[in-house]
């Protein structure tokens, strides 16, 4: 066991800060602190396209893929620098996290040399589509179906809550390939190339005023029969390695951006003096030291060469952490909090993470489906019934 | 940077869960013998395995490992709620008389011939006396009744005792049984101005005790988990009832926290981390927090049963309020923390 850095990995951090230093208070300084998620979706692309240009797009992937084969040290660097620089959530979020570890573990060598490149130069983005209207939590109970028609796969259904769709060029999708299947059998994950005209997009106004997700309909969509993950037939596997990547893995440089929010609740706190109150220095503290027991548990989960039972218990752990962050923020903030903030904000910074941080319990498996998979598969209690 | 066990780590762990659970059996035996712990059990797991010297310099007789290793064998001694002076003379006063130089005894309460238990005065107890330290204190300090050695742990001040009346009190904490306290005498030695070497020490001691309570957590999730499998309700295990499902997730999403703060401040402890002290901070509270939680669990989810005498719920529950003051209160550490993270109160 081992947490310090050595001289090496000092040098890397130093690189990573002035490179960053040097891009956002330069050409990106707009992007600098940024709240919103899809706002300057044209700065956010140039920003992607120059991270991977010198090569900090996606450090831990192999170098054959377009990663730097990054250690952990140099990833935790990285990230926690991003964080403190004030660097720009990822557009490429979706495709770089989620899809690019899920590819590296599943696909085949010829879809590697298809996606990852696309993924890695931040030319192509991408969506999320598994859920359905009458299948969220149960997503086993997806109705959205692929055909094979000659050389292509025809898709027919619709997916609701689509994040960053709008600014999406694919979207992989998760559809019952095996007519009359039931459950997690005959489905298959598909890539599928999201501008085209069998498919359209809906925005979906979100709780905060945003309107990041999306419905898509699908009516006859296309793509190339070759864009099956795993096989045929093998998609909940794919599916569900994916989840486990969301839920535990890739969290880290999601974790390290939640330290700048808790930056900022404490700064509102000395401007007004609530850090003066002592509940709120005491709720605080707990902030703090839920931040970096995450990080420790982060770096438990990607030390490993199995994953720890932590990695099962992470999911509900940050995401409730963050929830909470959201009501403290408030109180923080009081009445003055409840109204628009500096320059054109719609509203204040910490009004939006209570009400952003909403939604952290829900997406990736709600908070009761991470206990009941916690209760099943770490502590071996009995199954829930299924309908 | 690598936050997994060595194997060899592993294999320390393994060794001390194996010789726990053989002890597991006299529980509660040493609890109603009223001797506070079972002394072949104490000379078996400290003298012959070498527990007690696992982070004690060889030079000093200890096999030269560290706070990790230490940590590991108080979370295995824990998960059996091991009645004995582990915290406070293995985990407490070694690193304190290490950490101040006075080493004298340190191969003795290493090997585990001889047992220190710890008292916490203010600067009144200490008064000069022809040259030397005279004190005069009253308190409670676990197994001093057992005690060859009494430190005073005051401010800034150290001081080794070793006449002292120690009269065994009833306590709430059958496995960590409080003795009271009278001293009135000359210390046998006595250091100085020793704040920060005293506060670093403490903070070790801190992380075996939340080590230690992390153990107990872990281990009465665990029992909780195989009884409510086991016992039937409705025509159904109660285990499969979602509620119940539900605050047994919680008790694991809590232990895994806690287990995570507790590995972390440990490795800091052994790298000299310079940021020591608050994962010292965080380990302390979360992992006592941690136990008094599932503790609570544990004897809601046994139902009946879990509120007896004969069930060892009460014993968990009763370790953790003991916990929570031995080395300071878990929001004592709270305050810490915000002194060390900059949010203390502007000066009015
Ligand atoms: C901001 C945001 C972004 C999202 N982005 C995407 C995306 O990009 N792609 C995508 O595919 N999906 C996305 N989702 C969808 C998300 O995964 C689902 O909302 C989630 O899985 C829950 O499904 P549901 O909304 O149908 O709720 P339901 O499944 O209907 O659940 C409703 C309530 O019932 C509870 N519940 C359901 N079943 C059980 C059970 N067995 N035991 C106990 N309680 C239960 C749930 O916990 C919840 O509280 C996103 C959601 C949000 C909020």
């Amino acid at each position: 066991m081992r947490l310090g850095f050595t001289h090496e990995q000092e040098c890397f951090r130093a690189e990573v800060v002035d490179w960053l230093e040097t891009q956002l208070s330069g050409r990106f300084a707009k992007l600098r602190h940024l709240k919103s998620q899809s706002a300057f979706p044209e700065e956010r692309r140039a920003w992607e396209r120059t991270l991977a240009a010198d090569g900090w797009s996606v450090i831990g992937w192999p170098k054959a893929y377009g990663g730097r084969d990054a250690s952990l040290a140099e990833q935790v660097i990285f990230a926690e620098e991003y964080a403190r620089a004030g660097a720009p959530g990822r557009m490429s979020h979706i495709g770089v996290e989620l899809l690019g570890p899920t590819l590296i573990h599943f696909a085949s060598d010829e879809q590697k040399a298809r996606f990852l490149p696309g993924i890695a130069s931040g030319e192509e983005y991408w969506a999320q589509g598994y859920s359905e209207p009458n299948a969220g939590s149960d997503l086993g109970s997806l109705r959205t179906r692929a055909t094979l028609e000659g050389d292509e796969w025809v898709i027919d259904g619709q997916k609701i809550w689509t994040s960053l769709a709008q600014h999406a060029d694919w979207i992989f999708v998760l559809a019952r390939t095996e007519p009359g299947s039931r459950g997690s059998k005959g489905l298959s994950f598909l890539l599928v190339p999201l501008r085209q005209p069998g498919i359209t997009l809906r925005p979906i106004r979100q709780m905060n005023g945003e309107a990041e997700f999306n419905e898509t309909f699908f009516d006859g969509a296309r793509t190339a029969a070759a864009n099956v993950v795993g096989g045929v037939g093998n998609g909940w596997a794919v599916a569900m390695g994916l989840l486990m990547t969301e839920r535990g893995v890739s969290t880290l440089g999601q974790q390290m951006g939640f330290i700048a929010d808790y930056d900022a609740i404490v700064a509102v706190a000395r401007a007004n003096g609530t850090i003066d109150d002592p509940a709120i220095r005491d709720r605080l503290t707990r902030a703090y030291a839920g931040l970096r027991i995450m990080r420790a548990t982060a770096l438990r989960i990607l030390s490993a060469d199995q994953l720890p039972r932590a990695a099962l218990t992470q999911k509900v752990h940050w995401a409730s952490w963050y929830r909470d962050l959201g009501e403290l923020a408030m109180d923080v903030a009081g009445q003055s909090g409840e109204v628009g903030g500096a320059g054109d904000e719609p509203l204040s910074r910490m009004a939006d993470l209570f009400l952003s941080t909403r939604a952290a319990t829900i997406y990736g498996g709600t908070n009761q489906i991470q206990r009941n998979i916690i209760a099943e598969r770490a502590l071996g209690l009995p199954r829930e019934p299924k309908g | 940077m690598q936050f997994v066990e060595t194997p060899e780590q592993a294999l320390v762990a393994e060794t001390a869960r194996g010789l726990f659970a053989d002890f597991a059996s006299g529980l509660r035996a040493t609890v109603a013998g009223g001797q506070g712990y079972d002394r072949a059990q104490w000379a078996n797991a400290i003298g012959e395995m070498g527990f007690g010297g696992i982070a004690v310099p060889e030079a000093l007789g200890g096999a030269g490992l560290g706070p990790i290793e230490l940590a590991l064998v108080a979370i295995e001694a824990g998960g059996g709620l091991w009645p004995s002076p582990l915290i406070p003379s293995i985990g407490t006063a070694i690193p304190l008389l290490i950490g101040t130089g006075l080493t004298d005894d340190v191969p003795a309460l290493a090997d585990g011939t001889k047992i220190a238990t710890i008292l916490f005065v203010t600067d009144e107890a200490f008064t000069r006396r022809n040259g030397g330290w005279h004190v005069t204190a009253r308190g409670l300090a676990p197994f001093a009744d057992s005690a060859d050695l009494l430190l005073i742990v005051g401010g800034t001040r150290l001081a080794v005792m070793t006449a002292f009346e120690a009269r065994p009190a009833p306590s709430l904490d059958l496995t960590r049984p409080l003795a009271a306290v009278t001293v009135d005498g000359v210390a046998v030695a006595v250091v100085d101005e020793a704040g920060p070497a005293i506060a670093d020490a403490l903070d070790r001691a801190r992380v075996t005790l939340a080590a230690e309570c992390l153990g107990a957590a872990e281990a009465a999730l665990a029992r909780t988990v195989d009884y409510t499998k086991q016992r039937v309700q409705f025509g159904r295990p109660i285990g499969s009832f979602q509620a119940l499902k539900h605050r047994m997730a919680d008790m694991m999403i809590a232990t895994e926290a806690a287990r995570s703060a507790v590995l972390y401040a440990a490795a800091a402890a052994a790298e000299m981390d310079e940021g020591f002290a608050e994962a010292a901070a965080i380990a302390h509270f979360t992992a006592i927090e941690t136990l008094r939680r599932c503790a609570g669990d544990m004897i809601q989810l046994h139902g009946g049963i879990g509120f007896t005498w004969e069930h060892d719920a009460h014993l968990f529950f009763r370790r953790a309020q003991g916990a929570a003051t031995l080395l300071g209160t878990p929001a004592a550490s709270r305050a810490r923390l915000a002194g060390l993270i900059g949010l203390e109160a502007k000066a009015a």
